[in-house]
């Protein structure tokens, strides 16, 4: 068995930078390469393989790939693949036929007669791949692909013009659409347009590192950024990943701008470079954009001086058209703005941004006591109500939509509103997207909070919820915000009362009941997945104090977090017994019509037990509403746990005489329902067995 | 390169492809996309070549000829050829060099860019080319067209005229473009560009131009009705232009935005099902 050299070179005219940008992951490289070479005998721990993508060429580079593999096919049994004289059958001869095997490629005839026969056939490397590599060029169908030979040829992100493909230095000449692959690649474009003829891997490589291609993705990144890392650049990694992915050898521009346009918003400016000429902006000594920037060119290009006043050409030109914008937008004030929303959908069954506004106040009078809101508070937030959506309709974020809320602010301020307000406007949006910051004021929380919600359960009532990876609106997202921003303000809000709340302002008729619950049970997924991964809580004890709701988010979290704190503590285990052993009777019982009857205690233990139990309520009741979840546990474990236990050791429940018997459980249930209602289900904690 | 060249060199190279060198389109477009020579012949599956010089309007574009790179009123140099060759990138390049372009000496890249008209229910996928971060042409293989998918694929190539003349005389703004020896751009258009605008945006008349979209929309619809293929599609070119007046004056929401787009679409759409009727 021989190993080569395997190289593979698609080669296309401008991949999509999101296509070469595959080369990033890891996962997606390997699922690439093995549907190339798939789940056969080639691939092993020990196979060696990169991709590499450039805008022009995917390549597969596979090293010491085995000239062939050994396919096992595994047929029909022994009784049924040989007679009795041991002679083979229709049924084995089938087999082989379909395998195209020979009797020589069977492995051995095994003992066993309900053993299967198996072949073993010699399958080159050189034919899978001849074989597979439609399916290869097939796995780029999830991305918007084309035709472009015709209807029924080949689709994929952008016409493929030439095929590579060596095995050591002989070439395979397998089919893609119309094209049969060679030895011949092509350097750059521009530069060495013409055909080369390569010798083997190793040959292709060299060649292209000769005409400057910088066929890896991650190094072509790294020269990148590290080029930038010297210019003290405005970090964007975003930008960073499309400009690698839009150059086959990359070169640097140093250029600058009229020091005029650094009244716009930096925003702007930022905006407006990265989304036009993808350049970057640089920034001076105290973080703030200057008027310089980076260019990135694709190749090494003598006429540096001409190409660099082109690019500031078009630079000065792009914004000015950013400062025609912003001149025109200070002509009408947010307010005048706002009236014009009533005519802006906000969704086509939830009404216009208009009515979200009217929404968004009525709900900040409704809960400004939950909230904790002064008359001060109150107005602000409605003011910021009014004028936050308003940008919307601006020429600048119509321009740039990743704009909004920030502009929102800038004017805001130009027309000298209350700073407060104008931060509120733009805060409101965030987080924008995974792990951006939380809003800081609490007026732009507030809002932030509301307007979640609003969408949130509005959405809802439309028949939006999130289904499997649908979610177009983004509500998974949105609930995420809101539950950051309640736990980093420690605001104590019914989620009930809120579902209440908008479902009632919103348009629309459905099912309110339904839809309540499938909200809970939304967010509660998200919460998990917050007390999981962002606080490392263990699913037990999330799924503990669950059991006991969480209507309130923030009261949740504090329960959760205080016992994860004291769940080593000698209290909590006896708290979680006395949980643990009122739960198991009392399981099936769910409601007692009679009250408790002291008169009906006859042992001493019960008596003792309803002694400690009444002693400890009202203060148990306290530290409950105190959130004094520690001291709970504490006081409810090292009273009760003893008692319960000389209870159980002496006392039947289960007794003939129904009225006792449902007096015990009463009490039992009433102890377990204490805690268990208002703190956690501790009979889920798990407990290890050491 | 004086402008009036720059046109008779584009010409001459697209002629040596064998495209029909045609004459622009007498009724307000926004694109040289809506030129029947374009849009109607990238139906079907007959071959065809054609280029043609084509004035575009869009008035939402307007500066009061304030800025150097943008205009109300623009021309376009629109190529389709149909089907694309295999080495159709290669030939663009060479029609840049034959205008005296050293592309060896820039940096000329394809960006993507999927073009779409909402109006004309087109799509495509491809890219805006950039000369040294200019933008210069726009280049697309349509994939659908009136919203039918295309079986054989033209590559539609839209050079920006004024940008790439304003790089071959080296000059920062559109109005300063030689357009012959004696002439230059700011002769011929600055006052068209500076009335444009101030039209476009401030002094149209909005009640007779809505009145005006309701007018070529119905007359459409009866053309289309008396099965008048090309007059139907005259006038609803119409609408899209009122559209576009209407869009940059302001007086259309966002919510009525889609819907004349809508409106304007659902003509489109009529005219190429007749058109697709008539050529089976």
């Amino acid at each position: 068995m021989k190993n080569k050299d395997f190289v593979l070179e698609i080669g296309t005219e401008e991949l999509p930078p999101s296509v070469v940008n595959i080369a990033k992951e890891p996962s997606d490289v390997k699922t690439l390469v093995e549907t190339l070479i798939g789940d056969t005998g080639l691939v092993s721990e020990k196979l060696k393989y990169s991709l590499y993508i450039t805008p022009r060429r995917i390549i597969i580079h596979i090293k010491d790939l085995p000239d062939f593999y050994n396919k096992i096919e595994v047929g029909p049994p022994k009784r049924i693949a040989y007679d009795k004289e041991g002679n083979p059958t229709r049924a084995l001869e089938g087999f082989l036929k379909k395998t195209e095997a020979i009797k020589k490629d069977i492995t051995k005839i095994p003992e066993n007669d309900d053993e299967k026969i198996t072949v073993s056939k010699k399958i080159s490397a050189k034919n899978l791949i001849a074989e597979r590599i439609t399916r290869f060029v097939k796995s780029f169908e999830s991305f918007k692909t084309m035709i472009w030979e015709s209807e029924r040829g080949i689709k994929f992100p952008r016409p493929i013009r030439w095929v590579l493909a060596l095995y050591g230095d002989e070439a395979i000449p397998l089919r893609v659409g119309l094209l049969t692959a060679s030895n011949i690649t092509y350097g750059h474009r521009l530069f060495s347009p013409d055909a080369i003829k390569v010798k083997n891997p190793q040959d292709f490589f060299k060649k292209l590192k000769k005409d400057n291609i910088v066929y890896d993705f991650g190094r072509r990144r790294k020269i990148i950024e590290n080029q930038l890392k010297k210019n003290h650049w405005h970090i964007n990694l975003q930008l960073l990943d499309e400009v690698t992915g839009l150059v086959e050898c990359p070169a640097f521009i140093k250029g600058g701008y009229n020091k005029e346009y650094l009244k716009l918003p930096q925003e702007v400016l930022i905006a407006s470079m990265s989304k036009n000429q993808r350049v970057f902006p640089l920034e001076g000594k105290n973080n703030n954009v200057i008027n310089k920037f980076i260019a990135v060119t694709d190749g090494n290009i003598k006429n540096i001086k001409r190409i660099k006043q082109n690019y500031e050409q078009v630079l000065d030109a792009k914004l000015k058209d950013a400062l025609f914008f912003y001149n025109e937008d200070l002509k009408k004030s947010l307010a005048e703005r706002t009236k014009q929303l009533k005519d802006m959908i906000f969704h086509k069954k939830l009404g216009s941004y208009a009515d979200k506004i009217e929404r968004l106040k009525q709900l900040t009078i409704s809960f400004k006591e939950a909230l904790k809101l002064t008359n001060s508070d109150c107005d602000k937030i409605i003011r910021a109500c009014e004028l936050c959506k308003a940008d919307l309709l601006t020429q600048m974020v119509s321009e740039f939509p990743s704009l909004q809320g920030i502009m929102g602010k800038y004017y805001a301020l130009a027309e000298g509103i209350d700073k407060e307000i104008a931060q509120a406007i733009e805060e409101h949006y965030k987080p924008r997207f995974f792990n951006d910051k939380l809003p800081e004021t609490k007026i732009g929380s507030i809002l932030a909070l509301l307007d979640r919600f609003d969408s949130v359960i509005c959405h809802f009532k439309t028949g939006h919820q999130p289904k499997g990876n649908w979610d177009l609106y983004a509500l998974r997202r949105q609930s995420i915000g809101i539950i950051n921003i309640i736990l980093k303000n420690k605001i104590g809000l019914s989620l009930s009362d809120m579902f209440d709340e908008v479902f009632r302002l919103a348009p629309g008729d459905a099912d309110e009941k339904k839809l309540k619950d499938e909200f809970m049970e939304f967010i509660k997924e998200r919460l998990i997945a917050a007390m999981k991964l962002d606080y490392k809580f263990k699913h037990d004890l999330i799924d503990s104090v669950l059991s006991s709701g969480f209507d309130n988010i923030y009261r949740f979290y504090l329960r959760l977090s205080i016992l994860n704190n004291i769940n080593d503590e000698f209290y909590f285990k006896q708290a979680r017994c006395v949980v643990e052993r009122t739960n198991n009777i009392t399981k099936n019982i769910s409601h007692f019509i009679d009250k408790m009857d002291t008169a009906l205690f006859q042992l001493e233990e019960e008596k003792q037990l309803y002694e400690k139990y009444k002693s400890i309520q009202d203060k148990m009741k306290a530290y409950i509403q105190q959130d004094k979840y520690q001291d709970a546990t504490k006081l409810y474990g090292n009273t009760l746990s003893d008692m319960t236990n000389s209870f159980f050791n002496k006392v039947m429940v289960n007794v003939e005489d129904k009225k006792l018997r449902n007096n015990r459980l009463k009490l039992l249930k009433e102890m377990n329902g204490l805690y268990v209602e208002n703190i956690a289900d501790l009979s889920k904690i798990v407990v290890s067995h050491k | 390169m004086y402008f009036q060249d720059l046109i008779a060199k584009l010409d001459e190279f697209w002629k040596k492809q064998g495209c029909v060198i045609a004459q622009p389109y007498d009724i307000e477009v926004g694109a040289a996309t809506f030129h029947p020579m374009t849009f109607f012949k990238s139906l079907g599956n007959k071959s065809w070549r054609v280029a043609f010089t084509q004035a575009s309007r869009r008035p939402t574009d307007g500066r009061y000829a304030d800025n150097p790179l943008r205009m109300q009123r623009y021309y376009q140099y629109q190529v389709l050829i149909k089907p694309s060759p295999e080495n159709i990138q290669d030939i663009y390049l060479k029609s840049l060099q034959f205008l005296g372009i050293k592309t060896k000496n820039h940096d000329i890249r394809f960006v993507e860019d999927d073009w779409e008209s909402p109006t004309l229910g087109a799509s495509g996928l491809g890219w805006e080319v950039w000369l040294d971060s200019l933008e210069i042409t726009q280049y697309t293989y349509f994939q659908q067209m009136g919203g039918f998918q295309l079986k054989v694929i033209p590559c539609e190539l839209t050079y920006g005229l004024e940008r790439i003349c304003m790089f071959l005389q080296n000059t920062d703004d559109v109005f300063k473009i030689k357009w012959n020896k004696d002439i230059n751009y700011a002769d011929i258009h600055r006052n068209d560009e500076k009335e444009g605008s101030e039209y476009n945006f401030q002094k149209s008349n909005p009640d007779a131009l809505l009145k005006l979209f309701d007018i070529h929309e119905t007359e459409s619809k009866r053309l289309l009705g008396e099965k008048l293929i090309l007059p139907a599609y005259e006038n609803m070119l119409k609408t899209s232009h009122i559209f576009n007046l209407l869009d940059a004056r302001g007086v259309i929401s966002v919510n009525e935005r889609a819907a004349y787009i809508g409106r304007v679409r659902k003509l489109a759409t009529a005219c190429v099902e007749l058109y697709m009727k008539n050529e089976k």
